[in-house]
């Protein structure tokens, strides 16, 4: 019965957002990094009003060791694929108690410009699901969504700069 | 109408995910790291079988050390039998002895190489949980419980299965989710 409610729930989720601030703002200066906490909502906005523009969202932490090491090429690829219509945006599973601690040095030695959010939903499992009920919550993993908010790509696990720019591409040339 | 046709799917869905039976586990054989083999129908008599991938150099894994000790010692006296299994490839036998050690894990730990069971259970993370039957039944899958922060757990899920089982009822919530670090796999 939970899970009639939980796929209902999510159902109907997906329908609202309309209306909604736009989200996605990227980082002014590596001085002043921002990171911002994402619930059920926040996500919702971030998926579904796309402007058009891919999204490449990574899932990651700071003690995720193969997470950290797949960083740099995906600030490589906000680099350059930002003026292609692709947004890198990162999300964090760190605690909230943990941004200014652990999240915000890191992306400040990463000199990632892209917008930063930290999970801030209340259940992993929620938060999981949203992204993709196929996914199993292991990290790092990147979920590319089209220009409509739909979830085209799923990369699970360390990838490489090809692998990125090759997913990206992918769902670019869907786009047109 | 899109409305009315989401949830239709969703319905569809929810019955579909209902009318399934339980998936069965393949056996198998590995030596733990201390050399002995163990077969999971070697356990054919036990109230459950929880098989555990984890791992040495997870975060999240290591969160739960204190936590799976403390549930091996709990139910091993009422028939539970645990394995531990590290299907990680960097991660050595030595490695995984001093880890154990260490950390004061008294169950048997399995080394998977060429992480073969990882992919047969189709295990993704660690530290992820399946509960099986004495007859390789899929009795639970997922986390240990909903917070690697012991103080934030709201629910125990792995306890709240075994507890199920033991009383001999259908375990309730068959599966859950939780974020762990990716298994390291061979390429």
């Amino acid at each position: 019965m939970m899970q009639f409610i939980f796929w209902i729930a999510c159902g109907l989720f997906l329908l609202t957002g309309e209306g909604q601030p736009a989200v996605v703002s990227r980082q002014q200066t590596s001085a002043a990094i921002e990171v911002r906490p994402i619930d059920a909502n926040t996500l919702n906005i971030l998926l579904h009003r796309r402007n058009g523009r891919v999204l490449m969202l990574n899932v990651w932490a700071t003690w995720c060791v193969p997470c950290v090491e797949e960083f740099p090429d995906l600030v490589r690829l906000d680099a350059s694929h930002r003026t292609k219509g692709v947004d890198v945006v990162t999300l964090s599973i760190d605690y909230e108690d943990e941004i200014e601690s652990k999240v915000k040095p890191f992306l400040r030695r990463m000199k990632a410009g892209m917008p930063a959010y930290v999970n801030a939903f209340a259940k992993q499992e929620d938060f999981i699901t949203a992204l993709s009920p196929e996914w199993s919550g292991a990290i790092p993993a990147t979920f590319v969504f089209d220009s409509s908010g739909s979830l085209r790509e799923t990369l699970v696990g360390k990838q490489s700069f090809k692998s990125f720019v090759t997913a990206a591409e992918k769902v670019l040339r869907k786009r047109k | 109408m899109k409305v009315l046709q989401t949830i239709l799917l969703t319905i569809t869905v929810a019955v579909l995910a209902f009318a399934e039976g339980p998936k069965k586990a393949e056996n198998f054989t590995l030596q733990d790291i201390n050399g002995k083999k163990h077969s999971l129908v070697d356990y054919k008599d036990a109230e459950a079988i929880v098989v555990m991938f984890i791992a040495t150099q997870c975060p999240v894994s290591n969160a739960y050390n204190e936590r799976m000790a403390a549930l091996h010692k709990d139910y091993q006296e009422k028939g539970i039998v645990f394995l531990g299994i590290n299907s990680n490839k960097q991660e050595s036998i030595e490695e995984i002895k001093g880890h154990a050690a260490e950390h004061g894990l008294t169950f048997p730990i399995l080394k998977d190489h060429k992480n073969v069971i990882a992919d047969k259970f189709s295990a993704s993370f660690t530290p992820e949980i399946f509960v099986l039957s004495g007859g390789l039944d899929i009795l639970y899958h997922g986390r240990i419980d909903d917070s690697q922060r012991e103080a934030r757990v709201t629910t125990k899920d792995l306890r709240k299965a075994l507890d199920e089982i033991l009383t001999g009822r259908p375990v309730t919530t068959t599966e859950t989710k939780a974020f762990g670090c990716t298994i390291k796999r061979v390429s």
